[in-house]
């Protein structure tokens, strides 16, 4: 489960120390972008959620604090009961090593290495498998998302559709609580990108992985049970799929 | 993981990698060449010391070293101290060859067919041809006419070919020499001229002028004394262990009023120097080593702006940021690596040249003395120090250098190098 509670992230621009004077009454405040101004909200195990709304609401922001990519100004994170805002910098590699997977936009392959090493990558770090087992598991994920025969191929040998199930399969491979994923069809034609979340939803079902996407696509919306619209930095509205 | 990562990442960018690679190999070869040419010059110029001007070690009388570049004649090892000296020798040291001999300054006059005048100073020289040649070889550098030998030595001269082209003197020419004899009066002698001689010691071939000690000793009313007694401590690299065990015995043996110096004691304007182009290297070298770093670093630099989003992914699956800067660290190396197989393999044949045929840069600078002892045609040795270190310091800054980068990327947050 994952947990939100009244978290603020504020963003500093590079001289975040200085004051700049105000025009109207002369009066000093730090330059200051307010991406999240208090977001509270619960996501159970297993749901396929959707975080929705205009560009600048606060959706990359949020996926970005919930997996300890990014760190919060206030407020409290937890993932299957760890509170993140309390964790130091190894406790959050270890947990993104094991609880949490990674889809991006634009996959963020490794081009030098084949599907089945970007797959095994996710699984090297776990040290609990041996190298027949990781190998296995990778072609394994990589059958499951469709891409039997395609393991020794690199990410430029391969189409964009392809190129995100290799990022699908590395997200699940290690069979992580969540799957946050920020935009996945945003650089995905909408038949690719209906087939990709089928298969994601498939998976969801299979594994009972709590898939968090944010999207402003509503193909993505109409296929999650619920979706969270973020406006200003604040919960706007809640719904199901659209 | 790491290693298969860094090699692909370095063959992706093939000719980056290339590029920087033989920046660092130009870098090799230029130091390796300057450290080569510069062990080259102090090995030549050590040798040349020893084998026409100093000889291993010198015994001066006492007094006489503090003095020593003006040539007193004041200052005189008598020949009951060389007696003493004999004996002790045979019984202790008797495998060490030495030699006798006078040094004075000298003013040489020479009037040509033409009825021209012209008048040099030089450095006299009397020496023993018998044992003279067992320390010295010069007599192995006559470039016209001869050195002295059985009966005819008496009243001749061998002059260094410096100082005859300079005073326009051939073989068979008589001479004027003029110098201080015992108590300091000046005696003056016209003997010819039936040696030149060229070594490899430029001063020694521009001032030296060999004449027979036994002459000299009656010309100059010397009573069998000399200013010197010089040994042939054997060759360059065995002469600091010599020395270091003739120096003891000779304090030991106490002999009253003489004094034993090693050649670099006496030619301390020649270490002096040495050791001063051991710091033009090092600065040299250093500076070879800044310049790979900032290829190398430029290179990463450029690698990790086109990966920032590899990167990030990297460190989202939970790797840390040691193992991403391991990783850029690695492909430091293999550039540097390629860099260094370049390198040595160019600079073999370059110091190979330079070792057996070496650069005549007398074209390019005359006459210049340019204190070693050396001729104007430089030679390299093979410093082996250098075709280890120089390698193996790029290495270590090609490696270290990918870090500066990396390290400026990896202390912000993965969003941020998402974002960037």
């Amino acid at each position: 489960m994952i947990q939100i509670e009244n978290v603020v992230k504020t963003y500093f621009p590079d001289n975040a120390g200085e004051r700049k004077k105000l025009k109207n009454g002369g009066k000093d405040e730090i330059s200051a972008v307010h991406a999240l101004r208090g977001v509270s909200l619960k996501i159970e195990d297993g749901e396929f959620t959707a975080v929705a709304g205009p560009s600048g609401s606060g959706k990359t922001t949020l996926l970005n604090l919930t997996g300890c990519l990014d760190s919060i100004t206030s407020g409290k994170i937890s993932i299957d009961g760890h509170d993140i805002s309390v964790l130091n910098y190894r406790q959050k590699n270890v947990l993104r090593q094991e609880k949490i997977g990674f889809i991006f936009q634009s996959y963020n392959l490794i081009p030098v290495l084949t599907a089945q090493e970007n797959v095994e990558l996710a699984l090297i770090l776990l040290k609990r498998y041996t190298k027949e087992e990781i190998r296995s598991m990778a072609n394994g994920i990589l059958r499951e998302v469709g891409l039997d025969g395609l393991q020794y191929r690199k990410p430029g040998e391969l189409s964009g559709g392809q190129q995100q199930r290799i990022s699908i399969a590395r997200a699940l491979v290690k069979k992580p609580a969540v799957i946050l994923a920020d935009e996945p069809t945003a650089n995905l034609d909408s038949h690719t990108s209906r087939t990709i979340l089928d298969l994601m939803k498939d998976l969801n079902k299979k594994y009972g992985t709590t898939f968090v996407f944010s999207t402003h696509d509503r193909t993505v919306m109409e296929h999650c049970s619920r979706v969270i619209f973020l406006k200003d930095g604040l919960v706007e509205r809640e719904g199901t799929g659209i | 993981m790491i290693f298969s990562m860094a090699w692909k990442n370095m063959l992706r960018y093939k000719r980056r990698s290339v590029i920087t690679a033989a920046a660092i190999a130009a870098g090799i070869l230029f130091s390796i060449f300057t450290d080569g040419l510069l062990a080259g010059l102090d090995q030549e110029s050590s040798v040349n010391m020893m084998e026409y001007e100093t000889s291993g070690a010198k015994i001066y009388a006492g007094g006489y070293f503090e003095k020593r570049k003006t040539f007193p004649v004041n200052f005189l090892i008598s020949r009951s101290q060389q007696a003493v000296f004999e004996k002790w020798m045979n019984r202790t040291f008797a495998s060490v060859k030495y030699t006798l001999r006078y040094s004075a300054v000298c003013e040489l006059v020479f009037s040509n067919t033409d009825g021209l005048t012209g008048s040099l100073n030089g450095l006299l020289y009397g020496i023993d041809p018998e044992s003279d040649r067992f320390v010295f070889d010069t007599s192995r550098c006559v470039e016209s006419g001869s050195w002295f030998s059985g009966t005819t030595e008496g009243t001749s001269v061998v002059l260094g070919s410096g100082i005859a082209h300079d005073l326009g003197v051939v073989v068979g020419d008589y001479i004027t020499v003029q110098c201080k004899g015992r108590g300091g009066f000046i005696q003056t002698m016209d003997v010819p001229v039936t040696g030149i001689v060229r070594t490899g010691n430029p001063v020694v071939n521009s001032t030296a002028v060999y004449m027979d000690l036994n002459y000299l000793n009656d010309m100059l009313e010397l009573g069998g004394a000399v200013t010197e007694v010089c040994l042939n401590l054997g060759t360059v690299a065995q002469q600091p262990a010599s020395f270091a065990r003739f120096d003891k015995a000779f304090a030991e043996s106490a002999q009253t009023g003489l004094s034993v110096y090693s050649w670099q004691e006496l030619a301390q304007d020649v270490v002096a120097l040495q050791n001063t182009k051991s710091s033009i290297s090092g600065i040299m070298i250093f500076f070879m080593f800044v310049i790979s770093a900032v290829g190398v670093s430029n290179t990463i630099l450029m690698s990790i702006m086109e990966r920032k989003n590899e990167i990030g992914m990297l460190k989202a699956l939970g790797y840390s940021s040691g193992y991403v800067k391991v990783l850029f660290m690695t492909e430091g190396f293999f550039i540097g690596v390629l860099g260094c197989i370049i390198g040595v393999f160019v600079s073999i044949p370059v110091t190979w040249f330079m070792v057996n045929y070496g650069i005549d840069f007398s074209g390019m600078m005359g006459d210049i003395d340019i204190g070693y002892r050396v001729s104007l045609v430089m030679h390299s040795c093979w410093h082996i120090i250098g075709f280890l270190f120089i390698p193996a310091g790029a290495l270590c800054i090609a490696s270290f250098s990918a870090l500066i980068p990396a390290h400026g990327l990896l202390k912000k947050e993965i969003a941020d190098i998402f974002r960037n």
